[in-house]
């Protein structure tokens, strides 16, 4: 508990880019025959824990699978393969009632319920990282970013891929209400928690699942925007990669073009989105393509259903119209943007700079004299400026959804 | 855990700290005029004594007819920039305090000092004259955290440090890459383009920040690396020792467009000298 907790404390300002170590479940599963007892005996433990297990409790099941060594986790990730996927399941699936379907329908989503909280209380395996075998099995990983800087590499918990393993295990995974929600909830739990590796290991696995769920895209959209950034992009400068890892970012270019292509299949499953159009409306600026930007930051505008939309609408348009040289259209948008979040820096910092360019250096001062900020030197919290938590701020609803994710289970039969 | 949960319960007080300017010694150039700041050196040390005949000033590879600036006249605009999105508590807060006693040492009652602290959030104690006591009190204050808007306070730097009255200098020290900044690096360098300040960066050894690099190349300074901020003061005020023996050049453009990108190259007819100047200047 405390280590799991001083990790996350050290891990708070910790951004992670996805690097892959190519591990993959499947390919652990061994050919010898799974008739033995050991397997019933360790499958049969595990659906003790599972069944004892309370949705987001610290409980006694929670405690165990959590402490469980890499290695137990793989063993049982065998064990539930051969369980689960095997064409003609092994004497174990109707020995435990696997093959019954609803019973099958329940343990999987309270299984999957386990690891998820397991894999959420680990956040990011840093312990793990640095042992090649532990590398190998794991479900990915990332690099450790701090202050824009490389800081290690971390593996993603391999209870993530447990937890996806028993959701594909489902009759009927692709349109269960319950997976859907489960890949909502926990990407965007991940992309709170900055964890960028993870969530793209999830959207992956989701894109393949559920190709036709707007939210799978769109998440996708923001993790791409992310690796285009610079607080990721600067941090591959000089970066040298351990022995069996390879990078799954790309650069700025490939990572913007990658952003727009989901963001656009979001759009394309739910026009409606502000959030997917904004968002596409600031890869678009990132790329030159103004007049296109401007279109998308427009749509959003009459869609945006929340201040911080629109804040972020009013900052990409004067942004792009300062590129064209829309110079007093460009000062209406910041000062919108500014008045919405008033304590925000950057649609002042945004009016000087425009004074700046345009050669009127004293307001440029005043502007900056009329930027929010203590007078103390003391750092502000992160939200009096919504521009500071962008590619965060996407996964704002993350809590309430954990929350609805968990209290599903508290339906009679579930 | 959010970003944003573990830096709640900052100060809620939001109040900017203005100040009127003093009034400063009048020393005009006059409005069409560019300034360059040039060092001169010959084996690592600056070289004395030269006079505008020595210089050898192109604008967009027109020469210039120089006039010469007598240094002692010009009061400096100094802007320190400090990176606290580290843990700047105990030591490197102290080491950020000495480096600013030691650097207003050397500055005179006529030289005007402004601060930009940064993590995410800017924190600026805008150009005023040297006074120890508002310096230390800003200092005080600051608990590291957060992002590194580093972009952003460059910018805050470029602009306080600008000035006709004024000699221009940035002094930035920063150990982390931009995490941040609302500014991206094409803005800000654009805003160097436009500013007759020079900047002097120090950062870590090894840390090869390209933004910065480019910054000081731009602008006619120098990039510093240091293994610890324990001498940052001597650093700073190494610093500020070579730019006040920079020579002070001053020309009307003649025979060039006045719009647009203006390299500038400046060369000393005195073999084995080396020059440093900025790279040219953004002409409105």
């Amino acid at each position: 508990m405390v280590a799991g907790a001083l990790r996350r404390l050290l891990l708070a300002f910790v951004v992670v880019a996805g690097v892959c170590t190519g591990g993959d479940l499947s390919a652990l599963v061994q050919s010898q025959s799974i008739q033995d007892t050991p397997m019933a005996k360790r499958v049969r433990e595990w659906l003790a824990l599972v069944e004892a297990h309370g949705p987001g409790q610290f409980d006694d099941a929670l405690k165990t699978v959590y402490f469980w060594p890499d290695e137990r986790l793989q063993v049982l990730g065998q064990d539930l393969t051969r369980v689960l996927r095997t064409r003609n399941p092994p004497i174990e699936a109707s020995l435990l009632k696997l093959n019954v379907p609803e019973v099958r329908a329940r343990t999987l989503r309270r299984a999957a319920m386990l690891h998820t909280d397991a894999a959420m209380l680990t956040s990011f395996d840093t312990s793990a990282r640095a042992r090649g075998t532990a590398t190998r099995a794991s479900a990915g990983g990332g690099l450790l970013l701090n202050d824009g800087l490389g800081a290690g590499y971390a593996a993603s918990p391999f209870q993530w891929l447990l937890a996806r393993l028993l959701l594909d295990g489902l009759p009927a995974a692709a349109s269960d209400e319950f997976v859907d929600l489960w890949y909502r909830a926990t990407t965007a739990a991940l992309l709170a928690s900055s964890d960028y590796a993870s969530a793209d290991d999830q959207l992956e696995h989701a894109q393949t699942l559920l190709p036709t769920r707007a939210h799978v895209w769109l998440s996708a959209g923001v993790v791409h925007a992310h690796f285009a950034s610079p607080s990721v992009q600067n941090a591959f400068v000089d970066l040298k990669l351990p022995e069996g890892f390879h990078l799954k970012v790309g650069d700025e270019r490939r990572e913007l073009e990658l952003a727009d292509e989901y963001l656009r299949r979001a759009i394309g499953l739910e026009p409606g989105s502000a959030e997917a159009r904004l968002r596409l409306g600031r890869v678009l600026a990132l790329q030159q393509k103004h007049a296109d930007a401007l279109a998308e930051l427009q749509d959003a505008a009459a869609r945006a259903q929340e201040p911080i939309q629109l804040y972020f609408v009013y900052l990409f348009t004067g942004q792009v119209q300062a590129e064209i040289q829309q110079y007093e259209l460009a000062r209406a948008s910041f000062t919108r943007a500014a008045a919405l979040f008033p304590e925000a820096q950057s649609p002042v910092l945004a009016l000087s700079e425009l004074a700046w360019r345009r050669g009127d250096r004293v307001e440029a001062l005043a502007a900056l004299r009329r930027v929010p900020s203590k007078p103390s030197g003391e750092g502000g919290p992160m939200d009096a400026d919504p521009w500071w938590t962008y590619d965060v701020s996407y996964a704002r609803d993350a809590a309430p959804l954990i929350a609805q994710l968990r209290k599903w289970f508290a339906l009679e039969g579930r | 855990m959010t970003r944003a949960a573990c830096v709640a319960g900052a100060l809620t007080m939001l109040v900017v700290a203005v100040e009127t300017a003093p009034q400063q010694p009048v020393f005009r150039t006059r409005t069409s005029a560019v300034r360059v700041d040039v060092l001169v050196t010959e084996r690592g040390h600056p070289v004395k004594g030269l006079t505008a005949v020595d210089f050898d000033v192109r604008d967009n590879g027109v020469r210039q007819d120089v006039d010469f600036l007598l240094l002692e006249n010009v009061p400096v605009s100094l802007a320190v920039v400090l990176d606290v999105s580290g843990s700047v508590a105990g030591e490197r807060l102290d080491h950020f305090r000495k480096a600013i006693d030691r650097t207003i040492e050397d500055l005179t009652g006529d030289d005007r000092v402004a601060l930009v602290t940064f993590s995410h959030e800017l924190t600026m104690l805008f150009p005023a004259a040297v006074d120890r006591e508002r310096l230390r009190t800003q200092l005080n204050g600051i608990r590291g955290s957060g992002g590194t808007s580093l972009l952003d306070a460059a910018y805050a730097g470029l602009v306080m440090s600008a000035g006709d009255e004024e000699r221009g200098l940035m002094l930035i020290f920063s150990d982390g890459r931009d995490t941040s900044s609302w500014l991206s690096p094409a803005r800000v360098l654009e805003t160097a383009k436009r500013s007759q300040a020079v900047s002097y960066a120090v950062s870590p050894a090894g840390s090869r920040n390209r933004f910065l690099s480019d910054l000081v190349t731009l602008t006619g300074g120098s990039l510093l690396e240091v293994d610890s901020t324990t001498d940052l003061g001597n650093t700073f005020a190494g610093i500020l020792d070579e730019f006040r023996q920079r020579y002070l050049l001053s020309y009307r453009p003649q025979g060039v467009a006045a719009d647009g990108w203006h390299r500038i190259d400046v060369t000393v007819r005195r073999p084995g000298a080396t020059v440093k100047a900025r790279a040219g200047y953004l002409s409105q």
